[in-house]
């Protein structure tokens, strides 16, 4: 297997398709990050409520002022 | 019967959330190895089409998101028959995650078709056979998710979703057929399971690459999500409180 490219710019240029290439692959890039990425924050703010919910409902005893944020993720 | 209860089992979201974890952690893995892989032997090692020049290499991003957008969308029709016959609670978590990530592939498919065609065919859309029941799938995943966002009632709302994911799988192999049936723009497979390929292993390596990496990133995605979706759905239930005081490790999007 040798490189079809023997530049980088001859690589970006994509033999004069560069703009098509590069919005395809872009894009998926887009769609495949901004599906990970999303759902990795919506589980990160929903352990965090739930891990607080939990933290207030089992320890009634020492009831500060636990908030999401404080409780470190905790 | 161990049968039966196998299949017990297996409509409880507890049970999957249990297990998931290391599942999705090979999906990945897996995904992220052969993604990087396939991206980089079909845009620097694949030898140039010779009619199409370099813009064949959209290929390698547009046949696995088309492919892959299908599959979902037939997992999503099964899911629906196990719901509607079995009611079973997991088919409506896994209905639910397909959702998202089938929306966005299949936009992904149409986007980057109309990318492919403008220099291979001279517009950016064309009423094609295939073109128009991939539009029908994008039409197809948006309804079901509007239709669940209106329905308030989760047992109805789980057997709307489930009837409407079932009746359109027929959309399915009308857009595999698509191609033989009307003369069209899109060519016909290139490769099949009987036939040899038309394209050198060169350039169809690379692209089963992308096609088992999609794969695999759709399933990490849509088991991740199965797992978000459980446990909102159980928050009040014991276990996830349990699971919630003893679970003290570090946040993961596992």
């Amino acid at each position: 297997m040798v490189p079809q490219f023997e530049t980088i710019s001859e690589f970006l240029a994509m033999g004069g398709h560069g703009l098509y290439v590069w919005l395809s692959y872009g894009s998926t890039v887009l769609v495949l990050a901004g599906s990970y990425f999303s759902l990795r924050f919506a589980r990160q703010r929903q352990l965090e409520q739930l891990r607080w919910q939990a933290s207030t409902n089992t320890s009634d005893q020492q009831q500060t002022a636990h908030s999401p944020k404080s409780s470190n993720g905790v | 019967m161990w049968i039966k209860e196998l299949w017990h089992k297996l409509g409880s979201p507890r049970w999957f959330y249990q297990i998931s974890s290391p599942w999705i952690i090979g999906f990945g893995v897996a995904a992220l190895v052969l993604l990087t892989v396939g991206v980089v032997w079909g845009l620097v090692y694949a030898p140039q089409d010779y009619q199409q020049g370099n813009s064949f290499r959209i290929m390698y991003v547009h046949v696995p998101a088309a492919m892959v957008s299908q599959s979902v969308y037939l997992g999503m029709g099964v899911a629906g028959f196990v719901l509607f016959v079995w009611r079973m609670k997991l088919a409506d978590v896994a209905i639910a995650a397909c959702l998202p990530f089938g929306i966005m592939l299949t936009a992904l498919a149409l986007f980057t078709g109309g990318v492919w065609g403008r220099p291979t065919w001279g517009t950016w859309w064309e009423w094609d056979g295939r073109t128009v029941s991939t539009l029908v799938l994008l039409f197809l995943y948006i309804g079901i998710y509007a239709l669940r966002e209106a329905i308030l009632d989760t047992e109805l709302r789980g057997r709307a979703s489930a009837l409407v994911a079932m009746v359109g799988t027929i959309n399915i192999p009308i857009i595999k057929y698509s191609v033989d049936w009307w003369s069209t723009l899109h060519q016909p497979a290139s490769i099949t399971l009987t036939d040899k390929p038309t394209m050198p292993p060169e350039m169809w390596m690379p692209l089963l690459v992308m096609v088992l990496g999609i794969y695999c990133f759709a399933a990490h995605n849509i088991m991740s999500r199965m797992r978000v979706e459980i446990l909102n759905r159980e928050s009040k239930t014991r276990w996830v409180r349990n699971l919630m005081v003893t679970d003290t490790k570090p946040i993961q999007n596992v």
